[in-house]
């Protein structure tokens, strides 16, 4: 089994490391790192490639652990691949952009995601409260462009609280919570407020 | 890909109406490349194009366009 040890690494180092092992055939790995991000993008790393993920909480982080079999055969990972993404964050909190006249906003709204979906440096994060959260859960136009943002790396937020005020689940990204929303907005370079 | 193209966002909005459950189209910005006093544009099947023009030359007359961008 293949150690590394990237505790005060942060993402993306520790998932660089580990599929430059992967790459060089190794199939069997556990990973030190310090904090749930690095945690989070190493489970998405093994899922890409139809791994095993498992976290253990050892003294100061965690210990990751992936298991791939042989029947992987493109050892390219995608994620790599992705285009990079800014380092700025779309808040958005509608599911119309703009005052005025609804179906206009609804208009202006699918066109800002496909135009965000094709961007060259799309943001880093998107976050979804209030109505917007209907925008990953009903607007199947700005779905199938959030679908596209996610698979380029891009991290979706979609309020729980708002999906469960409204009634809606399964939305295009991953549900969650004030705390966190708050946090990738404070942490990006930028904020962008669609609303 | 192919475009379609308004004259007036009021004419996109109709088209959308008239298309929704009939073709798959999806809502963008009128591309760079295309003048049209209309910012909204609809991205729709090569395969669709025909029967688009056909469709929406019925209500819109010639407030719309139709761009193979390919």
């Amino acid at each position: 089994m293949k150690e590394i040890l990237a505790k005060g690494q942060t993402c993306p180092i520790p998932v660089i490391w580990t599929k430059n092992a992967y790459d060089q055939g190794e199939r069997h790995i556990r990973i030190e790192v310090d904090n749930a991000i690095a945690c989070e993008n190493l489970r998405r790393f093994a899922t890409h490639l139809g791994g095993s993920f498992d976290v253990k909480d050892i003294d100061g982080g965690f210990a990751v652990t992936l298991q791939f079999g042989d029947a992987v055969e493109c050892p390219a990972c995608e994620l790599m691949e992705m285009p990079a993404v800014g380092s700025h964050a779309v808040f958005c909190t509608k599911e119309v952009l703009g005052t005025g006249d609804d179906q206009l906003g609804a208009n202006l709204m699918a066109m800002f995601f496909y135009t965000l979906a094709e961007s060259d440096t799309p943001p880093k994060t998107i976050c979804l409260m209030n109505g917007g959260v209907r925008l990953a859960t009903e607007n199947d136009q700005v779905k199938a462009h959030l679908q596209t943002l996610l698979d380029r790396g891009v991290e979706v937020l979609v309020c729980g609280t708002c999906l469960n005020f409204f009634g809606l689940e399964n939305p295009v990204g991953q549900v969650s919570n004030m705390y966190e929303i708050v946090s990738k907005l404070e942490q990006a370079a930028k904020v962008i407020t669609v609303s | 890909m192919t475009v379609v193209t308004f004259k007036s966002t009021h004419s996109a909005m109709v088209a959308q109406k008239q298309l929704s459950g009939v073709v798959d189209f999806v809502v963008m910005p009128t591309p760079r490349q295309i003048s049209a006093s209309c910012g909204i544009a609809l991205k729709i099947g090569e395969e669709d194009a025909q029967q688009v023009g056909a469709l929406l030359a019925k209500t819109l007359g010639e407030m719309f366009a139709v761009h193979d961008l390919s």
